[in-house]
């Protein structure tokens, strides 16, 4: 960690900037204390004008009649399985390629991590019809597998990037112990590299779960059937009938968004580095 | 490193050879499955969308009528789709420099030292966390005519007294979308353009006050010029994701009134899914690929030369 050492002698420039970053700070997190607010409103205080920041009685209510109100377990659940198994199946296709990528020297080795860092540019949109198409004569409309094999694609350049990177770091005498020992190339991955490099498939599993977690274009042409829909969605299709029930909607979102908020606390600094990956060097 | 060649070479060649494949079937072995799964979901699907932007395509997908360019010279002739086009490149310009701008101070003020630092980095996270459509529908409850935040803060500020139908008038709804866009990146912006700063050597920061450079110089012929592969990332990451990005809009506006915010990505999603003209849709796909790959080729480039040694 190294801290830039500030320039004493412009002491108005900094308290100035420093104004100024709170400001945008508070700018980017009142939406958050607008939800907060919401989700703790009762009917009548949401068509309250001015609006009101502390409602008279906290509904704190809302976070247990939400759960009536949306079907959020549903949601919730499909939710889970779909960025789970898209992460898991991210996991088991891309931890081999990384260390590969990192360990390994063969012809096409250069092709190949330039295809990765070209693929990472690719838009889920161009995709869709084709995928679409292709769900649609598989007969996968309407199933968890559709957005599973389509996020744990939308996720492998990104986690393939991060984890080659991650595998590069690790110190050449793992490799030569085992060699030594003869052990065969997925042993020693499963049994050598995989435990050393826990942090960094931790932070890459994360970023798979989380990109799956928040997707909604695949989710919302895949899958229409009400009882499979994951939150995103789910939370979507809430809005727009006769009167949106606001507080309960800022409700169901606070819940959706509390375990990738936690997910991030805890790979933060690794998940950031990770994104810039190499470019950070 | 000498050694261990050695010690490697003295063991018994033929039991070794036995044991293990060669570093190059192993590699295909360990690649095979990352690359399946890439050539059905991403390789496969282009090449077909490229395939049905060339025939009348019906709602189930099946191929009708070849129709050679025709899909691409009705998207020429269709005002909705130049107009659509013409949009993508102002919202992602517009939002991809003014989130890099704020980002770059936001990022240079955290990682230098001041109470709350810690506070603040975690702050951050929170809209990083936050998916598109929850950011999407909670700024729709901000843009609410009756009850809403936006108009309330408006007329706090006492811009105007009016009732403001945020999403029913383009020319407020698209830059309200703007800023969201915005809004949106610089989290994940900030944060990425950090962990570049936290990567340039203090030893560089001493040598240049050694110099007599403070203040401003210092950020600009020490910081900038030490940060540009990171900026050159983030701005590039940040093209292609404004440029896709669909939940903002989707969830604010469904990209109308009457297609008056439609951006490339909404108008293909209302082509191919609501009106059923697949073959169109795919045209428009086929155009956006044309222009992300412009945006890969530079992309790869930076990539290759400052990482990739």
């Amino acid at each position: 960690m190294n801290d830039a050492p500030y320039d004493a002698g412009s002491r108005l420039m900094r308290l100035a900037s420093l104004a100024l970053l709170w400001i945008i700070l508070v700018v980017i997190l009142f939406p958050f204390a607008e939800m907060i607010s919401t989700s703790l409103k009762s009917q009548p205080d949401l068509a309250l004008y001015p609006p009101v920041w502390f409602p008279s009685i906290p509904q704190l209510g809302n976070f247990i009649e939400v759960w009536s109100q949306v079907p959020l377990a549903t949601y919730l659940k499909n939710s889970v399985i779909i960025a789970g198994g898209s992460m898991v199946l991210n996991g088991i296709v891309a931890i081999p390629a990384g260390f590969a990528l990192a360990r390994f020297r063969f012809p096409g080795r250069q092709s190949f991590l330039y295809a990765v860092v070209a693929t990472q540019m690719f838009s889920p949109v161009v995709l869709l019809l084709a995928t679409f198409r292709m769900m649609f004569s598989f007969g996968l409309l309407n199933t968890y597998w559709s957005v599973i094999f389509v996020n744990a694609t939308t996720a492998l350049p990104f986690t393939i990037w991060m984890l080659t990177a991650y595998f590069s770091t690790i110190p050449r005498e793992i490799e030569e112990a085992a060699i030594l020992d003869n052990t065969g190339r997925w042993r020693m991955l499963v049994d050598h590299f995989v435990p050393i490099a826990m942090p960094g498939i931790i932070t890459a599993m994360t970023f798979a779960f989380v990109i799956a977690w928040n997707e909604f274009l695949f989710a919302v042409t895949f899958i229409t059937d009400q009882d499979l829909r994951p939150l995103t969605t789910g939370i979507y299709t809430f809005v727009g009938r006769t009167q949106t029930l606001w507080q309960f909607l800022m409700a169901a979102s606070i819940i959706s968004i509390i375990p990738v908020f936690l997910g991030f606390l805890l790979v933060q600094r690794r998940l950031v580095s990770g994104l810039a990956a190499g470019a950070v060097k | 490193m000498t050694q261990t060649a050695v010690s490697i070479d003295a063991r018994p060649p033929a039991r070794a050879q036995r044991r293990r494949l060669s570093e190059g079937a192993a590699a295909i072995l360990f690649l095979a499955p990352s690359t399946l799964l890439a050539a059905t979901f991403i390789l496969y699907p282009i090449l077909n969308t490229f395939a049905m932007s060339l025939f009348r395509v019906d709602q189930f997908g099946r191929f009708k009528a070849f129709r050679g360019l025709a899909n691409y010279l009705g998207l020429a002739t269709d005002p909705n789709f130049t107009a659509a086009l013409w949009r993508t490149v102002v919202w992602t310009a517009a939002v991809v420099i003014v989130t890099t701008v704020i980002s770059l101070f936001l990022a240079v003020m955290l990682n230098g030292r001041f109470r709350g630092r810690a506070l603040a980095r975690g702050l951050l996270l929170l809209p990083w966390a936050t998916g598109l459509v929850i950011v999407g529908l909670l700024w729709r409850w901000m843009a609410q005519p009756d009850f809403g935040a936006l108009g309330h803060l408006v007329t706090t500020l006492h811009i105007t007294d009016q009732r403001l139908e945020w999403l029913a008038k383009p020319n407020l709804a698209f830059p309200l979308m703007v800023w969201i866009a915005i809004w949106a990146s610089i989290p994940p912006t900030t944060l990425m353009l950090l962990a570049g700063l936290q990567s340039i050597e203090r030893d560089l920061y001493e040598a240049a006050a050694l110099d007599g450079a403070r203040g401003f110089v210092v950020f600009r012929d020490f910081t900038l010029p030490l940060l540009r592969p990171v900026l050159a990332v983030s701005i590039l990451l940040n093209v292609v994701f404004v440029f896709n990005s669909f939940p903002i809009i989707w969830t604010m506006t469904e990209g109308g009134p009457a297609g008056a915010t439609d951006t490339l990505v909404t108008y293909l999603y209302k082509l191919g899914f609501k009106l059923y003209n697949v073959g169109s849709a795919a045209a428009v796909a086929i155009v956006i690929f044309l222009i992300l790959l412009a945006f890969a080729i530079v992309h790869t480039r930076l990539m290759w030369r400052n990482v990739l040694r």
